[in-house]
């Protein structure tokens, strides 16, 4: 544990990258063996922002549970809500009605623009453009106001109940979005003028640390990590939650366009293609949305005994599941949390050999890491 | 894909000692513990299950002994199986499968730093999420957090004083 740079021989020097680093999302430490630009060899130290939320779920009950989802990735953190609820009416056999599985399809598209905004938005200002960032937070306040229409907060929701959502949609949402989602394909043209078709940015990500399928399945990359290596899957394609299947959206994968296929580039305009995806399917949603309840009958003490079960929906990050053992009181006795940027860190040791230390920061950026997401 | 499907009889004939469950529409492995890493590779290389990615492995502490289960999945198949192995809680030991899947490495990382659970030939075995020099593991049942660590409290009284209820009337 030392902070301080290391000199090992005249040629090697060990350097320490972070905690507090404004390029890794969080709290994230790097510990960097280089030789002059070059890096020999990466080590992450992580666990800095560790809150044992899994030791919280056995603490409280099950519904009492759900605040804490939010924290275990907040940029996303609708999607972490509703991974929670469905593991748990996976459990209890508790019936959704179809107006709370379209609520809850809204919310998390909009959240995994917000996600998406987010990391696209934080790319370029890690390799050191700072413009699109301001472009993309602008659309990221107009979601934020959205979805506090929608359940009063800004960042850490809370919406989701187990057996459907707590609130139905206020009056005007519906128009209000269709508003933002006009805005929001004005703002899509831009950003490929500013950034995806923007030859400095190609040159400075295309060709840098390309991840084959089989490395991405091995190590475990879920998401837009993993689709951007041109594997075609997606949880709400390839195992249908919610009403998905009856929403038509197409599953961009990466092409390979810029450079080699999985390269950083891939990584990026995935995102971009899914935002333009999420785009579309919020204004199915808003279009179809059904009449009828919003929230199911779920008892106000769970109790199950001797089962657990496994729920995963495709967060912003990948696959973001929640396992949760029943014991037979009102508590779980052991909940685990699978997240898509644990697996996406534990990889970069791998991919970030003999990089420039600039791309290091740039590698960093394209995996999406999300530091609360990794600790828990 | 049920437990009677003729793929899962295969494997029963494999490694016999397994026995088979289906919860919440997921089928569980249930395996001794010397069978544990041939079940684990027969699933990972054999051409009807293929299940190349290990979605997240962890440990349930039953206060009497330790079950690990592993969470199978299979992109060219499309299988899902838990494979759950019961292990003792007293200084528990398991054979590392960073071989089979490398995201095993990371996984036995966090399962030794929070539960204590050793994986042999695993190639670094260090805490990962808390502090090298923590005591104790944290997920463990009869886990008691020290009063102290590096001479700051971990416990903090609440400086909060709530009113009565007479005080909150007046």
């Amino acid at each position: 544990m030392n902070f301080e740079t290391q000199y090992i021989n005249d040629r090697q020097m060990e350097l320490n990258m972070g905690p507090q680093h404004p390029s890794t999302h969080g709290v994230l430490r790097f510990i960097v063996t280089t030789d002059g630009e070059l890096i020999e060899k990466v080590v992450p130290d992580v666990g800095y922002l560790h809150r044992s939320i899994e030791k919280i779920g056995e603490k409280v009950s099950y519904h009492g549970f759900m605040p804490y989802t939010d924290r275990v990735d907040y940029v996303s953190a609708m999607t972490a809500n509703h991974a929670y609820a469905r593991s748990i009416e996976k459990m209890a056999n508790i019936e959704v009605p179809k107006r709370g599985h379209y609520l809850r399809m809204l919310a998390d598209e909009l959240c995994r623009l917000a996600s998406h905004l987010i990391a696209i938005g934080t790319y370029p200002m890690d390799i050191g453009a700072v413009t699109p960032f301001v472009h993309a937070l602008r659309e990221r306040e107009k979601i934020n106001d959205l979805l506090e229409e929608l359940c009063g907060a800004r960042l850490t929701y809370n919406y989701m109940r187990i057996g459907g959502v707590s609130f139905d949609i206020p009056q005007q949402f519906v128009s209000k979005t269709k508003v933002f989602l006009q805005e929001f394909a004005i703002f899509l043209d831009e950003l490929d003028r500013m950034l995806s078709e923007n030859t400095i940015f190609i040159q400075r990500v295309a060709n840098l640390a390309a991840i084959t399928t089989k490395d991405a399945i091995a190590y475990g990359l879920v998401g837009p990590n993993l689709r951007a290596t041109g594997l075609h899957y997606d949880l709400r394609k390839d195992q249908p939650y919610a009403c998905y299947n009856e929403l038509d959206f197409e599953v961009p994968v990466g092409k390979g366009e810029q450079g080699i296929l999985g390269d950083c580039y891939d990584r990026f305009i995935v995102r971009v293609e899914e935002m333009k995806q999420s785009a579309k399917m919020i204004r199915q949603i808003i279009d179809n949305l059904p009449e009828g309840p919003i929230i199911g009958k779920a008892p106000k003490t769970i109790r199950e005994k001797d089962t657990s079960s496994y729920a995963s929906v495709e967060s912003s990050r990948g696959e973001l599941g929640f396992f949760v053992v029943a014991n037979g009181t009102a508590n779980a006795h052991r909940v685990k949390i699978r997240s898509g940027s644990f697996a996406a860190i534990s990889m970069l040791e791998k991919i970030a050999q003999g990089v420039f230390i600039a791309d290091l920061v740039a590698i960093i950026a394209s995996l999406d890491l999300v530091a609360p997401e990794i600790d828990r | 894909m049920s437990v009677a499907s003729p793929i899962w009889e295969m494997f029963l004939q494999k490694i016999d000692s397994a026995t088979l469950l289906e919860h919440a529409s997921l089928i569980y492995v249930r395996v001794v513990p010397k069978d544990l890493l041939p079940a684990l590779t027969f699933l990972a290389k054999d051409d009807a299950f293929q299940m190349d990615y290990l979605k997240y492995m962890t440990v349930i502490d039953w206060e009497d002994h330790f079950e690990l289960v592993y969470h199978l999945y299979s992109y060219r198949t499309n299988l899902e199986c838990c494979v759950s192995v019961e292990i003792a809680r007293e200084n528990p030991i398991v054979a590392s499968c960073h071989h089979i899947w490398p995201a095993a490495n990371w996984h036995e990382r966090e399962m030794y730093d929070l539960f204590g659970v050793t994986f042999s030939n695993h190639p670094n075995l260090q805490r990962l999420l808390l502090p090298v020099d923590w005591v104790g593991h944290p997920l463990r049942k009869d886990f008691v957090e020290q009063d102290h660590f590096n001479g700051v409290s971990t416990t903090r009284n609440n400086v909060v004083k709530l009113p009565s209820a007479r005080e909150f009337e007046s």
